[in-house]
């Protein structure tokens, strides 16, 4: 196993006063600095969520989202700009990162996932954030997790809801033991307003950063169940299902 | 002498945003039960709002697989549609979302 990257002294000046958080320390800095996550598409969600994990000083992310600016994406899609719309999304999603650290290594892909392309997007990392809004793209995702024992975080919201787990393979639920079939009735357009989305967000960057940092306790075998407008939260116990066509086996 | 099986009791279920335009935009229905258990339940919950008929098997009355239940926090998986379920007691419905 590689030793882990020390820090620069620029590094230790931008992340000095997350590094006084008990537990995480420059340890879990350098362990961010070592550590790779794919994202998923990068709209409401995984947008904040790059934002953040590249705020904190993620060393490398793998992003997938195809297409160009849309004048919708802009109530919810932060790293999108006005002046990009027309065109492609990874272009404005590279700008924007790197305007916000230019250590990053980056990689942005023209594509959403598929199962030809989530193979080897997910052996590029150590942790995937699955932010996609078809759910084609998520199963892929999970299956990919599980076959190659990575860490998902998985996250979703629909108009003043949102709800998050973090999936260890083999150890905790996978998305198909929640739900073990696509659901025919999902629409690719669904209500939302951006602060609902962040705020999902925020919290699977904060997922993340505990999986690689090796502190707290993250969402593993739990739900949390968020309903904005009555601001309740739930955190819901779920279970592997020992017929999970997908995770069954280990 | 009132039994057990006879006693009735409320049961809360909790309906999601993606199901409300079948629970007159309600998210919470409180019904009464007797013969207390989830089957029961779920066949007041349809009998009140029949749109959601549609997210149950019609012969099992298991929740199609792209929504999970919970009863008090905790996932009902494999389960017996005989499970017990005891005044005051919650039903959350927790549908499968993709919204990113």
């Amino acid at each position: 196993m590689n030793p882990l990257p020390e820090l620069t002294p620029e590094e230790h000046a931008i992340y000095e006063w997350q590094m006084w958080v008990r537990d995480f320390g420059e340890l879990g800095q350098r362990k961010l600095k070592n550590a790779a996550v794919l994202i998923s598409r990068c709209g409401g969600v995984g947008g904040v969520v790059a934002l953040q994990l590249a705020a904190a000083g993620i060393g490398k992310m793998v992003i997938a989202h195809a297409g160009n600016v849309q004048p919708s994406d802009l109530n919810r899609q932060l790293l999108m700009t006005y002046d990009w719309i027309g065109k492609p999304r990874s272009e404005s999603i590279k700008r924007r990162l790197k305007e916000l650290n230019p250590r990053i290594d980056l990689t942005v892909i023209d594509q959403n996932i598929n199962e030809e392309n989530a193979e080897p997007l997910v052996a590029q990392v150590d942790v995937v954030v699955d932010c996609a809004p078809l759910f084609q793209e998520r199963f892929a995702m999970n299956r990919q997790c599980v076959a190659q024992k990575k860490p998902l975080v998985e996250c979703a919201m629909y108009e003043m809801e949102a709800q998050i787990t973090s999936i260890s393979p083999g150890q905790t639920p996978c998305l198909q033991c929640l739900y073990p079939e696509i659901p025919a009735n999902w629409k690719r357009q669904f209500p939302v307003f951006g602060a609902v989305s962040g705020t999902i967000a925020g919290m699977a960057a904060l997922e993340t950063l505990k999986i690689i940092g090796q502190f707290g306790q993250p969402l593993y075998g739990k739900l949390l169940r968020c309903d904005f407008n009555s601001m309740s939260f739930k955190t819901l116990r779920i279970q592997r299902r020992a017929s999970c066509a997908c995770c069954g086996h280990l | 002498m009132m039994t057990d099986t006879e006693l009735t009791i409320r049961v809360v279920w909790v309906i999601p945003a993606m199901l409300r335009t079948a629970s007159d935009g309600n998210s919470e229905v409180a019904i009464a039960v007797q013969n207390p258990s989830y089957q029961e339940a779920v066949k007041q919950l349809i009998t009140l709002y029949p749109g959601i008929a549609e997210h149950f098997d019609e012969e099992t009355l298991r929740p199609r697989s792209y929504i999970s239940i919970f009863h008090n926090d905790e996932q009902l998986v494999d389960f017996s549609t005989d499970t017990p379920i005891r005044d005051r007691d919650e039903l959350l419905i927790v549908p499968a979302l993709a919204g990113g």
